[in-house]
């Protein structure tokens, strides 16, 4: 019972009527805020509070200022940009002088007078304006010629090999044009003769069927950025001829009936002079010869006149990877993690299966349990741990020699991209 | 009190032996869905390695079906005081097929696997002494599924 007294007392004392709410404003002072006006524009006031309920904040009416909306007036920002030294620099013509306006000086027309002088006052004159010299635009033809370079009228278009007979033509096709790019000769190079601007051609520079790079001109071409002329790119302009090997042993042939042996005297005619011309005919020998790698020609043409042409070509080495010792090579593969996987090592020549004197592991993220070189007849045992990204796989690279028929041994590389996979719950 | 309690007593026990026998058919089918898997997981991990040395892909083996089977009937060995049918039994029920080829589609489910995949399906029997006493249902069939394929 004490308790529910004592809530109640508590009840009552906070409902009791606070004194400020007593105030009559007829009789007692109640505080400014009995006659405040809004109108007035008083300054903020907050009521004394008697209770926590009587906490009211009074803010003062709020004030309207009609001003006149500002006028932005856009200038045009000055443009901080130097100015070219080939341009010509616009000089403004002086300033007319001022006409006489109320704002001017006025001044009396002598001392006590009560007249006034409306003439105007000389205003001290400008300052003269001088000329800026400016430099003369360089001339890029001038410039080149000087640099010892030309303008360019011709452009590389493309390389074209040709052959016609017995004779191959390396050549470049141009196009005319006036690009406005200047070029220099830099380097007439030789039949096989290794130039350093070989890996710094625009354009490839060929080889010829012995593998030996072709005959050119290398020039240095030239673009202007407006005040000198800059290095662009080489361009090599190929320019050679290559004669097929004829029979290795001359074949006595008889000229023909209608060809007169050459004389003294030759006589005034348009046929040319007598020139040993090899006419294929049917003899013990053919004017065939065989390439180096002992290929023979197929058997639908051996009926057929042979060709005098024999042309060596490079041989095609290859190499692979295979699982198995008798299975073809692989260019991906899909394991499992942790799985031993052998590597064989296989190389083909001119795509007949070669024997692989020598393996050795270049490169790969591959762990080998066993060595990593070795000849054709082991494998490279590897595995994997790790798992590549989503859509990732590794690659393992082998070097392997061979033993061409002619050349000797020669090193090339074979790869093979493995895609690691490990077993997971699909649902 | 003791009344009330008294007439409340058997619907209180009825209820505490439905959810503790309830929970102890929901522990068992877990750990038989996890024999599933790990059965699958097993299976799948094993290479067709004449398939390997052929073209280069992922091909299950080809014992992979009798992997699984043996697999999950070990697996589920341990639960075997639980099952109203032998490990053997259940796992040689089970439905088991091995998707050799990617995006071949399961017809059990509809569903089209991006690898070569093995996918298991049993039906588990889990004995439920309670549950015969109370609803007259002694054994309670689950059905399982898993599916592995190595990714």
């Amino acid at each position: 019972m004490r308790r529910i007294a004592a809530a109640l007392l508590a009840l009552a004392v906070l409902l009791t009527p606070t004194p400020a709410r007593a105030c009559d404003p007829y009789w007692d002072w109640c505080g400014y805020d009995d006659w405040y006006d809004p109108y007035w524009d008083l300054p903020a006031y907050e009521e004394p509070s008697w209770s926590w309920w009587d906490a009211v904040v009074y803010e003062p009416a709020p004030v309207y200022v009609y001003e006149p909306a500002p006028v932005y007036v856009y200038e045009p920002a000055p443009i901080d940009e130097p100015v070219p030294a080939y341009e010509l620099v616009y000089v403004p013509a002086p300033a007319p002088p001022p006409a006489p306006a109320w704002s001017d000086p006025v001044v009396w027309t002598s001392p006590g007078s009560d007249m006034l002088d409306a003439t105007t006052v000389a205003a001290p004159a400008p300052p003269p304006i001088t000329p800026i010299a400016v430099a003369p635009s360089p001339d890029p033809v001038a410039l080149a010629a000087a640099a010892g370079r030309h303008m360019v009228t011709e452009v590389w278009t493309s390389d074209i090999v040709s052959t016609q007979g017995t004779t191959t033509t390396y050549s470049s096709t141009t196009a005319s044009a006036h690009p406005g790019t200047s070029a220099e000769l830099v380097a007439s190079v030789a039949t096989g003769e290794a130039s350093p601007y070989d890996a710094l051609l625009f354009n490839r520079r060929t080889s010829l069927t012995d593998g030996r790079a072709v005959k050119g001109d290398v020039y240095a071409n030239y673009v202007w950025n407006g005040y000198d002329w800059v290095f662009d790119k080489y361009v090599f302009f190929q320019d050679d001829l290559e004669l097929a090997r004829l029979a290795q042993t001359p074949i006595p042939t008889p000229p023909p009936a209608s060809i007169q042996p050459p004389s003294a005297t030759p006589p005034p005619s348009t046929v040319p002079a007598a020139v040993p011309t090899p006419v294929p005919t049917a003899s013990p020998m053919p004017a065939y010869v065989a390439p180096v790698t002992g290929d023979v020609p197929p058997a639908s043409t051996a009926g057929s006149p042979p060709s005098p042409v024999s042309q060596p070509r490079p041989r095609t080495v290859r190499a692979g990877i295979a699982l198995a010792p008798q299975a073809d090579p692989l260019g991906r593969i899909e394991v499992l993690r942790g799985r031993l996987i052998p590597l064989w090592v296989r190389a083909t020549v001119d795509g007949v299966p070669v024997r692989v004197t020598r393996w050795q592991l270049v490169s790969g993220d591959v762990l080998a349990l066993g060595p990593v070189s070795g000849t054709g007849d082991e494998p490279l045992m590897a595995t994997w741990r790790s798992i590549p990204a989503v859509g990732g796989s590794y690659t393992v690279r082998i070097r392997a020699t061979v033993d061409v028929d002619g050349e000797g041994p020669r090193d090339v590389d074979a790869a093979i991209d493995v895609v690691v996979r490990a077993p997971a719950l699909v649902e | 009190m003791t009344l009330t309690t008294v007439l409340l007593l058997p619907l209180i026990l009825t209820i505490l032996v439905g959810v503790l026998e309830l929970g102890a058919v929901r522990i068992v089918a877990e750990r038989a869905r996890i024999a599933a898997d790990i059965a699958t997981v097993t299976a799948v991990n094993d290479q067709d390695v004449d398939e390997l040395a052929r073209s280069g892909a992922l091909r299950p083996s080809s014992d992979a079906e009798r992997v699984a089977r043996e697999h999950f009937a070990l697996n589920l060995s341990v639960l075997s005081a639980s099952l109203d049918a032998t490990p053997e039994a259940i796992a040689e029920a089970a439905d088991v097929v091995v998707f050799a080829q990617a995006g071949q589609v399961d017809p059990r489910t509809g569903d089209a696997y991006a690898g070569p995949t093995v996918r298991l399906a049993a039906e588990l029997p889990i004995r439920t002494p309670f549950f015969a006493a109370l609803l007259a249902r002694p054994v309670t069939v689950v059905q399982l599924r898993s599916a592995s394929s190595a990714r």
